[in-house]
């Protein structure tokens, strides 16, 4: 997991910023911007999907009082998502909505202050951190990638984390090999 | 880098050091290094960003390695009961070995993890030694050299900087102080307010045990008031 | 990288159990053996049968050669884990334990299971101890809010176990913490 530092090189960031979000132009951009790719000017009030990478930066810019860009939520945190994961969250599958679903939800929640949203996504941390701790602590030997097929990014590193702590103490408890090469210490 | 050349490099036991420690006034000094060493090398694994380099704990501790090792060697020729505590001797010196050991290499990693920007902090840097800091120099120019030679010398002029700022991303890395450490107290001294969430308290007690954010206990630490766990 | 990967994030229980080599147990020395000066402290000398109190580390050195039998602590006998197991399902807290007394078991089951009675029973005791212990530090990750989280009298082998898990949550929810305490809202 990268830490607050490290962001310029975190893949993960890179990849979840990737994502298309919905979004609105309140004013005309030239071709020669080609900010669609297609190279062709945007004419004022047009609706594009956009990489939320691309996206973020232009919500930044004001021309008379009003944002060049207006991003609408991403559809994978819309209403029905929100529904789902707050009538069970641990049976939710974030994978499929999103590989970085907690990663992407978490910035632009930073981002934008939506508090519903926010609400939502502790929510599903907290269950599912519960749901990932318990099959790392209890179920030590089998192949766990029908548990994690269902997690994403973000939650299968944090079972990793857990996961390998526990098989750390697994083998700790039967015997490993001491820490210091001495004959007799420990 | 051959942590042992540090260690050995360091030792020069002097008239006066050995005398000191043949009386026993050492005693009390000496005990309180070993735990002292632990809790310091404890503290610099837990802690994000490097801590103030404890050079008169580490040269005490190396010196009275080498002192003893002369001593066990000694017993080795002798019977077998000296033998055995020669063998005893040498147990401890190798524990104490590897808390100095690991020390050092945890502070390594965090140099080369934090080269540049330790090296443009002077308070950063005086918690280098000596050794460390000549260490963060070549690694510096190592990587500059490397990331030239390998792929910068190609790009634009403009982009050629090593080291980017691009809105609040940089490509220096930073210790996180919000990252996460487990914390108590030395002693009993009441409530803390966290500094991050000022209606949050912690009890600083020995008893009383915590996950706060570093940056909210970093002056307690250094002020010797909490240690890390 | 000066340090491998798996220690970066946590130290592994084999040096936890180091650290807990500092801790003293009382030996009972077979042999006469004079004061020993050690770099900490002196030790000895050693006069059977006097028991004597040493660290761990040199009860686990003398013990290997068979120079001593090592006096279990009190903590560590059949009816007094039986007690612990109780408090800790009896409340949602942790029960206080010595800080280190997953280490000090471990040691005295490697070590000297000779000189423990009833070691089957303490083993499954332990166990069951554990287990329960671990299902409450699945409940304190509904606590981790991003502030600061309570770890009371959890031991130290413990608080390593759950610290990569924990830190890595923490730092999460701190992300989403910039808001006022509304999280009763949805529970």
């Amino acid at each position: 997991m990268s830490s607050l530092g490290d962001e310029y090189y975190d893949i993960d960031a890179i990849l979840a910023e990737h994502e298309k979000v919905p979004g609105r132009f309140n004013d005309s951009v030239g071709a020669e911007l080609n900010l669609t790719g297609e190279g062709v000017a945007v004419p004022s009030g047009t609706k594009v999907e956009l990489p939320y990478w691309l996206a973020e930066s232009l919500v930044e810019f004001y021309q008379r009082d009003e944002t060049l860009f207006d991003m609408e939520t991403p559809r994978i945190y819309n209403n029905r998502v929100r529904n789902a994961i707050i009538a069970g969250p641990t049976s939710v599958d974030t994978r499929r909505i999103h590989p970085y679903f907690h990663r992407l939800g978490i910035k632009f929640v930073q981002k934008f202050e939506q508090e519903q949203l926010a609400q939502v996504l502790k929510l599903s941390f907290r269950k599912r951190l519960y749901m990932i701790l318990d099959h790392a602590q209890t179920v030590l030997n089998t192949d766990s990638s029908h548990f994690t097929r269902k997690l994403d990014e973000t939650e299968r590193q944090l079972f990793k984390l857990a996961h390998d702590s526990a098989m750390a103490m697994k083998s700790w408890q039967s015997g490993s090999k001491p820490l210091l090469q001495s004959a007799v210490s420990y | 880098m051959d942590n042992n050349s540090t260690l050995n490099s360091s030792i020069h036991i002097t008239q006066s050091s050995e005398a000191l420690y043949e009386t026993g006034l050492d005693d009390e000094f000496a005990t309180d290094d070993v735990a002292e060493m632990t809790q310091i090398w404890i503290n610099e694994r837990n802690s994000p960003e490097i801590l103030p380099y404890r050079r008169r704990l580490v040269e005490d501790l190396t010196e009275l390695i080498e002192h003893q090792g002369m001593v066990a060697m000694e017993g080795l020729s002798e019977n077998v009961d000296m033998r055995f505590r020669s063998m005893l001797y040498q147990t401890e010196m190798e524990r104490i070995k590897f808390l100095i050991r690991n020390y050092l290499r945890t502070r390594l990693y965090k140099i080369e993890k934090y080269t540049t920007y330790l090296l443009n902090r002077p308070d950063v840097r005086e918690r280098l030694s000596d050794k460390e800091y000549e260490y963060a120099q070549s690694y510096a120019e190592l990587l500059e050299k490397h990331y030239s030679k390998s792929f910068l010398n190609t790009l634009p002029q403009s982009q050629q900087d090593v080291n980017e700022k691009i809105n609040t991303l940089s490509s220096v890395s930073v210790p996180d102080e919000y990252s996460a450490v487990i914390v108590r107290g030395k002693e009993e001294q009441g409530m803390f307010e966290l500094e991050s969430r000022r209606q949050y308290e912690i009890r600083l007690s020995p008893e009383s045990i915590y996950m706060v954010r570093y940056s909210d206990i970093k002056l307690l630490l250094e002020e010797g008031q909490v240690e890390l766990i | 990288m000066a340090l491998p990967q798996k220690i970066q994030r946590q130290f592994s229980p084999e040096e936890i159990q180091f650290i807990a080599g500092n801790e003293f147990i009382s030996i009972i020395p077979n042999f006469t053996l004079d004061k020993m000066e050690f770099i900490q402290t002196s030790y000895g000398p050693f006069m059977p049968p006097l028991q004597a109190q040493v660290p761990l580390w040199l009860a686990v050195a003398l013990k290997k050669n068979r120079k001593c039998s090592i006096v279990p602590p009190n903590w560590f006998t059949k009816d007094n884990l039986q007690a612990l197991l109780q408090n800790e399902e009896d409340h949602d807290e942790f029960a206080k334990v010595p800080f280190h007394y997953m280490e000090i078991a471990h040691m005295l089951i490697e070590v000297a299971p000779d000189e423990i009675p009833d070691i089957e029973h303490i083993r499954k005791l332990l166990k069951d101890i554990r287990e329960c212990r671990q299902r409450k530090t699945r409940d304190l990750l509904g606590k981790v809010d991003g502030t600061r989280l309570e770890l009371h009298n959890m031991s130290r082998m413990e608080l390593n176990e759950i610290r990569p898990l924990f830190s890595a949550a923490f730092n999460e929810m701190t992300k989403l913490q910039f808001l006022d305490n509304q999280d009763e809202v949805m529970e």
